[in-house]
């Protein structure tokens, strides 16, 4: 489940390794996401096997913030990428399908970098009949 | 010099309820390539997590979808939960089961009413939403609500349901699915659904596999993966199978959804029949999460991962989210390498894309 599927350190010089190995062994890749730090950013991935997730998180510092792209590895990690890219500002060299940051077409350029204050805008009054998307 | 034409498809598209585009390089009307691109609607809402309450997220949650919002909810108060070390009364878990299951048919249903439009069938996309109604009946008559049901919070659930309301409920699902098992054997035998679909995008075990896919779109390729096996709510005390096709086409991924049906309704006949008695919920009151926690679940489109990080404060860390559309978008780009750009619609609509999760 999940408490039991800890998160393990993973040296950012043995991320391509894990994944090569992962990949060979037969794992399929189930997500990757990261999260803004004051000095640093996580950057967490599992790989996932009969139904175990193997969780690693290794560490990339602000000043070079720099991820080398597994999408030559696994081709799904593209879209993970782009999104680390385009959240987080985080470059991703090797990525094989690069959007150059235009794949969240965000309001807010990398919102989740962890500088990002909010600010409240004036509400328009919603036009008549106007309705929104269910899913 | 190249012969290929770019062609843009969506973001406002017939076959698409809400905006996702494409970029189709055609070579006359074979697609070589297609590039996706989404954001358009993008909410920040992961974002949110951080500067509001922990116990308030789980209305946010719900909100993330429209189609699956009780299992986003779910989900979200599970992986809450368990940082918290809470265990919930045995009745709200068997009753979050059936609020999730009736979610998967609702949202099969819907589909299967998208699917049958977009193959010209307007009275088959009639009779599939007409028996969807009669579910979200159900679910506003148990919940109170009908899109948000506004039932699950951090330790239970808000409302509980009487035995004999839930009487009723059984014998009612019996008739909703016999009115299913009706239209059923259209999406199966007939020779138009089979014409659009047979033989249309087809992805390999070993490609689903590799690439990511989840949900329908995995076992419509032969993959018996199934998140639900991980026994969380009550799927571990149910008696029951993932549904699997081979083929890896268009048919196979809509025939999984079929059969899914028909085994959600199963699943829900064995809750009511196994409810346990007692509470609903527990306190929760001066508790805080801490640690951190990815979770899974299965949702009508397929798996969902939930990574949460708490503090011991009022608001989390981080609350991360991986919707099933995010994951099948690298299957997508690969099924559509390749088609006819008339089978291009068809094709992205057996992803199943639910673009306000992957807008999260």
């Amino acid at each position: 489940m999940s408490l039991d599927e800890p998160f393990n350190d993973l040296a950012l010089g043995d991320w391509l390794s894990t994944a090569e190995r992962h990949r060979a062994e037969g794992y399929r890749l189930v997500q990757m996401t990261g999260t803004a730090r004051p000095d640093h950013f996580e950057i967490m991935i599992s790989y996932d096997k009969d139904y175990r997730c193997t969780n690693y998180r290794t560490l990339l510092p602000r000043d070079r913030a720099e991820l080398p792209s597994l999408s030559g590895i696994f081709p799904a990690a593209f879209t993970y990428e782009n999104e680390l890219k385009d959240l987080f500002g985080i470059a991703v060299p090797g990525l094989t399908v690069d959007y150059g940051g235009n794949f969240l077409r965000t309001k807010t350029k990398i919102p989740f970098s962890g500088d990002v204050t909010v600010k409240k805008e004036k509400v328009k009054p919603a036009a008549a009949g106007a309705s929104g998307s269910e899913g | 010099m190249s012969n290929t034409t770019i062609v843009p498809f969506g973001p406002q598209h017939p076959v698409l309820p809400e905006p996702i585009h494409l970029d189709l390089e055609l070579d006359d009307e074979r697609v070589v390539q297609a590039l996706p691109s989404i954001g358009y609607v993008h909410r920040g809402l992961e974002l949110l997590a951080e500067r509001h309450d922990f116990i308030e997220m789980a209305n946010v949650a719900e909100r993330i979808c429209g189609i699956c919002s009780f299992i986003h909810g779910q989900g979200y108060c599970q992986g809450i939960e368990q940082l918290m070390g809470v265990e919930v009364p045995p009745r709200a878990v068997y009753l979050r089961t059936i609020w999730g299951e009736i979610s998967r048919i609702q949202s099969h249903l819907l589909w299967l009413g998208l699917s049958a439009d977009a193959l010209g069938y307007e009275s088959l996309f009639q009779h599939s939403w007409r028996i969807r109604e009669m579910l979200v009946d159900i679910i506003e008559e148990t919940t109170g609500g009908r899109v948000i049901f506004g039932v699950c919070k951090v330790g239970g659930i808000r409302k509980n349901v009487d035995d004999e309301v839930l009487k009723a409920v059984k014998g009612r699902m019996r008739d909703i699915q016999a009115a299913f098992n009706e239209i059923a054997d259209v999406f199966r035998e007939d020779p138009t659904v089979k014409k659009r679909t047979v033989g249309v995008g087809v992805l390999t075990a070993e490609d689903a596999h590799i690439l990511g896919a989840v949900g329908p779109v995995l076992r419509g390729s032969g993959v018996p993966q199934d998140t639900r096996k991980l026994g969380y709510a009550a799927f571990g005390e149910l008696d029951w199978e993932p549904v699997v096709e081979q083929e890896g086409d268009c048919y196979a991924r809509c025939i999984v959804r079929v059969r899914e049906i028909d085994q959600s309704f199963d699943i829900i006949a064995q809750c009511l029949d196994r409810m346990p008695a007692g509470e609903v919920e527990v306190s929760v009151k001066g508790k805080r999460p801490k640690g951190e926690a990815m979770f899974r679940l299965e949702q009508p489109r397929g798996e969902v991962c939930y990574y949460i990080s708490a503090d011991g404060k009022k608001n989390l860390e981080r609350f991360r989210v991986r919707t099933p559309t995010f994951a099948n978008i690298a299957p997508l780009v690969h099924m559509l390498k390749g088609c006819e750009l008339a089978d291009v619609p068809v094709i992205v609509l057996t992803i199943d894309p639910c673009v306000s999760c992957n807008e999260r």
